[in-house]
């Protein structure tokens, strides 16, 4: 018994330096309250590491993540994981975007974890090694007013308002520990807001690496190429985080930009 | 500083052994606690928000000086900002409401806090963001 275990942690420590030298980059999921930043951090980790874990709970309610949580050990492999892909989402939509988002576009290609060494030219860069942050929702303003009508009490809708507030600060500190950022944005909702766009001047000018996601996909009110035009010079990749459509090429673009 | 989330142990830094989970109870979830830092902005948040519900009650000005000292304690030697660096990164506007500038947040020049509308006076919470400039710098040039 002893000895097994013993032999497979030796095991799997030479399958982590045979193939894990690189170390983790740490991605953070951004974004303003209720963009579904939660939902995306626990597809997430249900595609790569357990189905049976969540880093949280996603709810209607804005403000419902109040501290930054973070989950190590993802690996993302394309190649791999194409099965779970399909899996997992069941409910997407199998055609590729026919609205490519820039020049340089991961989904140009078609569906890149068909083809992961289409773009790179060597074995394992199809990979990623990443722990995932889910943070609480960067607002400007947070007011328990917008609580009550959730049916909070109004003692209840003050002590969230003001851990709302210790979240956003506790999120923007988790930045000088960050390699990378997911911006996830409500695509139901109109792009230009002071909290998207201050986030992604500042990512720009830390040299932090962005990538947008444009959620909710699966509402019909949803305008994914609203927020393309908005940031133009970003990788911006519609999703749904809920149902699962389009996640095997925001994946590609996780490791396209992140690696 | 980093929590793990189910048994409560502190670890001052990741490191590949906990890759796979705590080594204490092999959980995988963590939370990011910066030193002293984390007790500093909910302390802060605190403590203001309690002089804020008093501010209602005592006369504004004697509200605002009594807030003053604790706060600049908090803030472990924290200037208070000149006069014309008062762009507070946080202001209560009453229990419960809340205002972020984030761009003062995220540029790192500390939390800058201010009492009600009047702005009779700001905190200036220096270096809370300021480490790691340059080692993320570094990194990210090609
Ligand atoms: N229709 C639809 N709903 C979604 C999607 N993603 C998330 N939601 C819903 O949006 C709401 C907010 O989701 P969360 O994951 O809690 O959002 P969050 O960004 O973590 O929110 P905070 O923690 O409050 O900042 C929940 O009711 C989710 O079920 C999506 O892709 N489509
Ligand atoms: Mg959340």
């Amino acid at each position: 018994m002893v000895r097994r275990r013993r032999t497979s942690g030796i095991l799997a420590w030479l399958l982590e330096a045979l193939f894990f030298k690189k170390r983790s980059v740490k991605i953070g999921i951004y974004g303003p309250p209720n963009a579904g930043k939660t939902t995306l951090t626990n597809r997430i980790i249900h595609t790569f590491a357990d189905e049976e874990e969540d880093v949280g709970t996603a709810s209607e309610i804005p403000h419902e993540t109040r501290r930054a949580v973070r989950r190590g050990g993802i690996l993302i492999d394309l190649k791999q994981n194409l099965k779970q892909f399909q899996r997992t989402n069941f409910n997407s939509n199998p055609q590729p975007l026919s609205d490519p988002t820039r020049n340089g576009d991961p989904t140009r290609n078609g569906d890149p974890s068909t083809n992961p060494s289409t773009k790179s030219g060597r074995k394992g860069r199809a990979k990623l090694k990443l722990d995932v942050v889910d943070t609480p929702g960067l607002a400007t303003k947070i007011d328990f007013h917008d609580f009550l009508a959730y049916g909070l009490r109004e003692e209840e809708a003050k002590q969230r308002a003001k851990e709302a507030t210790e979240g956003v600060i506790e999120a923007i500190k988790w930045l000088d520990d960050i390699d990378g950022v997911i911006l996830l944005m409500d695509a139901t909702q109109d792009p230009y807001t002071q909290t998207n766009v201050v986030i992604i001047g500042n990512m720009e000018a830390r040299g932090i690496p962005v990538v947008i996601a444009a959620n909710k996909i699966d509402l019909s009110s949803a305008a994914p190429q609203k927020i393309k035009k908005a940031f133009p010079q970003h990788f911006v990749i519609p999703i749904s985080a809920l149902t699962g459509e389009n996640m095997p090429e925001f994946y590609a673009a996780m490791v396209r930009r992140f690696r | 500083m980093h929590k793990c989330l189910r048994c409560g142990k502190d670890f001052e830094k990741m490191n590949e052994g906990m890759f796979g989970g705590c080594p204490e109870c092999g959980s995988k979830l963590f939370l990011y606690v910066r030193e002293g830092e984390e007790e500093h902005a909910t302390e802060l948040v605190r403590r203001l928000e309690k002089k804020t519900e008093t501010a209602g009650k005592l006369p504004l000005e004697g509200a605002a000086l009594e807030g003053v000292e604790p706060l600049e304690e908090a803030g472990g030697g924290g200037e208070l900002s000149s006069e014309g660096d008062k762009i507070e990164s946080l202001k209560i506007v009453s229990p419960g409401v809340y205002e972020l500038n984030l761009d003062t947040l995220l540029g790192r020049r500390g939390i800058i806090m201010r009492l009600k509308e009047d702005g009779s006076y700001a905190i200036h919470l220096p270096s809370l963001f300021e480490k790691k400039e340059k080692a993320r710098r570094n990194r990210h040039t090609p």
